[in-house]
């Protein structure tokens, strides 16, 4: 799997897919089954970011034209039921008909709109094809994009639909006059059924049933409902009505089977033509994606991920929301082990999730958010990250890290593995040797990690590439404090997330003691621990 | 009764029954034929359970819709399909059943249809708007099973009302039962504009709202559906003067309301969420009580139908002067004896 549930949770991957939104429900269908490109397929992952470079200047210079051609995805319709009746010679009726034509009208709009920017590469169905489909679809002009069993389908039809029309009026006439005759010599009036409803107790109900042109209908204990029966002309007009619905629903069948014929001859246009426009859709819904987070177009590179200005679109709209920036990420992961060190709350989790994001948005074909990206495909990208805020979660957590571990550990290939403080769940001395030893091993195996804590043990291992967090400026956190500025706002001012190479023998941070000061803790105990590090040291 | 319609400017009515089989289509077919008389272009729509092929109480074959040469309807495509040569078909709706693809259609020339598919009150309000781009005058929303949900004024402006012989065994029952939904329906609209706006929040943040001295402030609950201690709690925290509540008003909750006695102003989203018996409405009343809507639904008359589909009709008079006397000044017509 390329992106596991836990992967996908750590680097808030649905919150980022929610923005993917395809317009038709084919690209809709297409959403759910998409698949990342995998190494062995870079030439067809470098021509999905050109085709959506060329969409992207498209729809910069004309946002209006963008707007048409959403306008034309929104309407046109999934046509899979029909295609397969089509293919099975199944009988097609006019709802059937109908939705074809919708969806070679919009598609249609739509091709005559990527002409315009000179885009009509996109489809390999010519104009012809559809002015054809449109001839047999809409036979009588104007053309119009609904559907209706026109009578230039059949000679037969008009002729038919005249006699059923003139039919009905003779019945409805001759009902009509009838009813008439009998309301004036009776006095009675019909409701909107029709029928007469007359009190069981008037003089009038002997003679309504006496009389050969009604009938009782049904009595309640108060009324008797009579209505008009039939006269022997209505009969013959009322079956001959019969006999002309049959035929005109003969003719329905047999245009219907017609049309089939005639269309199927294009079924392999309009496969291709779903195809094109669905991958039409899940570009074009890349692009607007990308174009929410401002994504560059990332490049391959064989043997480094290089990220300059990157940024997690989630996290960074969160820190807005709280008036906060989101630092740029700037990065270059060699192939091999890389170690992030530095303090509590300096952002190491939130590099290891933005690389994850960047990656991974990558991969499924899309520009990333950052202002230049470069990096290899991987055959999966796996995270061991913690919410950030269980340290003391105890055993469960480090159990269940452990375990995800092992598991990628023990696969044949490598993929691009994040992980975060392995064995902080359990007691400083162990944790510190269980992550010097993971970092090693990742190291020897040439293993393409990144691997990020505050353990310092880990830098001493050979081999590997270190980074570290610049973390907090102390001396003007001093002075802000003096100034009598809250601690709170002092971290958020001060603490410098961007990430530097580990140069030399830089002093391990001990920036937690420099914040249990300003949070009140006596000098006296502050000078003791730092005096217990220099002598263990 | 559609001319009443007209009059009062209104371009959508639902039709609704308090029970199965109370005679709504023959209602709507009525409608439609007088409005077919005026040359007023109709939208047809029912809401109700999808698939519904037959009554799901009496288990009854639904009668088709009688559908004049052009009208506008939003049916499952199949069923059009069934006399495919009648229609014309239009529009997508974007709505997908479980019979097919809901698709606007035209008659061609008078025939009948089933009119299924369509279950959510957004949707038929959508389709409402269809209808009025294609030209229809007036949408007709036939409140299927749902009973009383297509009078949701967010669908139509107007209801009208029908009550039968199907709806009780006796006609005390039926009156009462009426009665109680006219009383509903002609609850007043609000118009403290503080608690309107509680109200309107109400809605959008599905909680409950309070109002005090013209300030607005949220109650920790989505509903009343409470434990009695915790709802006294926060109602004796200030003396509320009104409250907005998102959802349905129950007997139960309104019950509770009374007994914890505060004189509150209630105010409820439109009367298809009102569920309370007169009874309770009473004694929320006698301690001083009142009950509003942010939106109300216009009642424009009731129809009767003495008739029970299994044989057996009320006095058929008697039953029109006893409507007519818990519903005045709504107009009362008989669906089965008044002339046309």
């Amino acid at each position: 799997m390329f992106l596991d549930e836990s992967t996908q949770a750590a680097i808030y991957w649905s919150q980022i897919w929610s923005r993917f939104q395809p317009l038709t429900p084919m690209g809709r269908e297409a959403k759910r089954e998409l698949l990342p490109f995998m190494p062995g397929q870079e030439t067809a992952w470098e021509n999905t970011l050109h085709e959506q470079e060329l969409l992207w200047q498209s729809e910069e210079k004309d946002p209006d034209w963008g707007r048409r051609i959403e306008t034309y995805l929104r309407k046109v319709p999934d046509i899979e039921n029909v295609l397969f009746s089509l293919e099975r010679d199944e009988q097609l009726g006019v709802s059937d008909w109908f939705i074809l034509k919708q969806f070679v009208w919009q598609v249609r709009l739509w091709r005559k709109s990527l002409e315009e920017q000179d885009l009509e590469g996109w489809t390999t169905i010519k104009e012809e094809v559809w002015e054809s489909l449109l001839t047999l679809l809409n036979p009588t002009p104007p053309l119009t994009p609904s559907f209706y069993l026109a009578d230039a389908y059949d000679q037969r039809l008009s002729a038919l639909r005249k006699r059923l029309q003139s039919l009905e009026k003779q019945i409805r006439e001759h009902r009509e006059e009838a009813a008439k005759r009998i309301e004036a010599e009776f006095g009675v009036r019909r409701n909107r059924a029709g029928e007469w409803v007359v009190e069981r107790d008037r003089e009038v109900v002997k003679h309504l049933e006496a009389d050969q042109r009604l009938g009782r209908v049904r009595e309640t204990p108060f009324d008797v409902v009579f209505v008009l029966l039939p006269t022997k002309v209505e009969e013959a007009w009322v079956s001959e009505r019969e006999q002309v619905l049959d035929e005109i629903k003969q003719v329905e069948k047999e245009v219907c089977r017609r049309l089939a014929r005639e269309v199927r001859p294009f079924l392999s246009q309009l496969v291709s033509a779903v195809e094109e426009l669905t991958h039409f859709d899940l570009q074009w819904a890349r692009m607007r994606a990308a174009q929410e987070w401002r994504g560059c177009r990332p490049h391959l590179a064989a043997d480094k991920v290089q990220i300059r200005g990157g940024f997690h679109p989630v996290i960074a709209e969160q820190l807005e929301e709280k008036g906060q920036l989101f630092t740029p990420l700037d990065m270059e992961l060699p192939q091999g082990t890389t170690v992030i060190i530095g303090p509590n709350m300096g952002g190491k989790t939130v590099a290891l999730r933005t690389l994850g994001i960047i990656c991974a948005l990558a991969q499924y074909g899309f520009f990333v958010p950052a202002k230049a990206c470069s990096l290899p495909l991987y055959p999966y990208i796996a995270g061991v990250i913690g919410d950030g805020q269980d340290t003391q979660a105890g055993l469960s957590t480090f159990g269940a890290e452990v375990a995800r571990l092992s598991k990628f550990l023990t696969q044949e290939q490598v993929g691009l593995l994040l992980l975060d403080e392995i064995g902080r769940g359990t007691n400083p001395v162990e944790g510190a040797a269980l992550s010097a030893a993971v970092t090693a091993y990742l190291a020897e195996k040439k293993w393409w990690a990144v691997h990020v804590t505050h353990y310092h043990e880990v830098l001493q291992i050979p081999g590997i590439y270190k980074l570290r967090t610049l973390g907090l400026k102390e001396e003007e956190l001093a002075e802000h404090l003096a100034g009598g500025s809250s601690l709170a706002e002092g971290l958020k001012l001060l603490m410098d997330y961007r990430l530097v190479p580990v140069t030399g023998q830089e002093p391990i941070p001990q920036q937690a003691l420099t914040i249990a000061h300003a949070l009140g803790l006596p000098e006296t105990i502050v000078t003791d621990a730092r005096q217990r590090i220099a002598s263990d040291g | 009764m559609l001319q009443r319609v007209l009059k009062q400017g209104l371009d959508s009515l639902s039709i609704i029954g308090l029970a199965k089989n109370v005679g709504k289509t023959t209602v709507l077919n009525g409608l439609v034929a007088e409005a077919h008389e005026k040359e007023i272009s109709v939208g047809l729509v029912s809401i109700g359970v999808d698939g519904e092929e037959r009554d799901v109480w009496s288990g009854r074959l639904k009668p088709p819709v009688y559908v004049p040469a052009g009208s506008f309807v939003a049916t499952a495509g199949p069923l059009l399909d069934l006399e495919g040569y009648s229609w014309e078909v239009i529009a997508e709706t974007g709505v997908q059943s479980a019979v097919g693809k809901v698709l606007i259609a035209r008659a061609l020339h008078s025939t009948n249809v089933k009119l299924a598919g369509i279950t959510a009150a957004e949707d038929a309000a959508k389709i409402d708007h269809q209808f009025r781009a294609l030209g229809a005058q007036l949408t007709i929303v036939d409140g299927a099973y749902d009973r009383k949900a297509a009078a949701n004024p967010f669908i139509t402006k107007g209801s009208i009302c029908v009550v039968g012989g199907s709806m009780a065994p006796t006609l005390d029952q039926v009156v009462e039962k009426t009665a109680e939904l006219v009383h509903l329906f002609t609850l007043p609209e609000c118009t403290d504009p503080t608690l309107q706006l509680a109200a309107e929040q109400a809605i959008n943040q599905r909680q409950l709202f309070a109002v005090h001295e013209g300030k607005i402030t949220p109650l920790p609950f989505s509903s009343l559906f409470v434990p009695e201690k915790m709802l006294r709690m926060e109602l004796e925290r200030k003396p509320w003067k009104g409250i907005a509540i998102p959802g349905a008003l129950t007997n139960r909750s309104l019950s509770l309301l009374t007994r914890i006695g505060r004189p509150l102003q209630l105010v409820l989203n439109n009367p298809t969420c009102n569920f309370v018996s007169l009874a309770v409405l009473r004694r929320f009343f006698q301690i001083g009580g009142s009950i509003s809507y942010l939106r109300r639904s216009r009642l424009l008359g009731i129809a009767i139908n003495p008739v029970s589909p299994s044989g057996f009709s009320f006095d058929p008079q008697e039953m029109r002067e006893r409507i007519t006397s818990v519903c005045s000044p709504l107009p009362v017509f008989d669906i089965v004896r008044d002339p046309v």
